[in-house]
């Protein structure tokens, strides 16, 4: 069996799991540490590597843990969470859509506008600007599509507790979609 | 949000539905009360046209971001700071 030399892991594999991790979390210098940790997760496991895949695939499972507790702990953060109302509080239109809060006519009439990298870029910024219980919640089950039982142990949250944060989220995301795009 | 029972449902109760229905089989009675909203409820027919949107716009980003090789290199100063850490570990 080859013998592996972490030396050269830094010049073999650092730049492409740089990538796979700056993608996922959008932040050069936290997607630095995720790499560092990986690498030296990876010497205090070389033991246990079985030469069944390649070092660099080994090496992405690592990093993809590290990601995951990245967001883990991400979602314990404290922070103000504000909740836009949007709709009714009473009578009538009880938890029906209040008027200036309801979503406005978009623009859809083409499968272009899905290819457009402006509007891919703004979807992307809108997704970091999440309060970070949501973003998490969102990244680990839509971006990164963890099962729900899964991102639920992980966050050590509820499905309902899941279920009503991807739902804020979306909420969110269609109010940051609409003022940084169509409604310029 | 429970809907069990109902034969209307509100906005707020509509558009969890429609978040819900982006990761997850709605039960049949979900799926009649939703078709019924939208069928009188404008907005809620927006919401769920632009939720479906964003799904597929983030289906196409995801397989961007799959596809996506080495786009930024770490510079030579990252590097020699991952290789430093790396050294000092070894020697302790």
């Amino acid at each position: 069996m080859p013998e592996i030399n972490p030396d050269n892991w830094v010049e073999d594999h650092g730049d492409y799991l740089y990538n796979y991790a700056l993608v996922r979390v959008g932040r050069p210098e936290v997607a630095e540490d995720l790499v560092q940790e990986t690498f030296l997760a990876g010497i205090k496991a070389l033991a246990s590597f079985e030469h069944k895949s390649s070092v660099q695939t080994w090496l992405v499972a690592i990093l993809k843990r590290k990601i995951i507790d990245y967001y883990r702990k991400k979602s314990t953060v404290r922070e103000e969470v504000h909740v836009e109302e949007r709709f009714g509080p009473y009578g009538n239109m009880q938890d029906h859509w209040v008027e200036k809060h309801a979503p406005a006519q978009w623009q859809l009439n083409s499968d272009e506008l899905l290819e457009n990298d402006e509007l891919k870029k703004i979807l992307q910024a809108c997704i970091r600007h999440l309060p970070g219980k949501w973003a998490s919640c969102f990244i680990l089950r839509v971006m990164e599509e963890l099962k729900g039982d899964v991102v639920c142990k992980e966050l050590n949250i509820s499905p309902s507790n899941m279920w009503v944060m991807l739902h804020r989220a979306r909420l969110q995301l269609r109010d940051c979609l609409e003022k940084g795009w169509f409604n310029q | 949000m429970e809907t069990q029972g109902k034969m209307m449902i509100t906005c707020k109760e509509a558009t969890f539905l429609i978040s819900k229905e982006q990761q997850d089989k709605l039960r049949f009675s979900e799926r009649l009360q939703l078709r019924l909203h939208l069928l009188m409820c404008k907005y809620c027919r927006r919401f769920s046209e632009q939720v479906k949107f964003m799904t597929r716009a983030i289906g196409r980003m995801k397989k961007r971001i799959e596809q996506q090789g080495v786009e930024v290199k770490l510079t030579a100063e990252q590097k020699q700071r991952m290789k430093q850490r790396l050294t000092d570990l070894k020697n302790n």
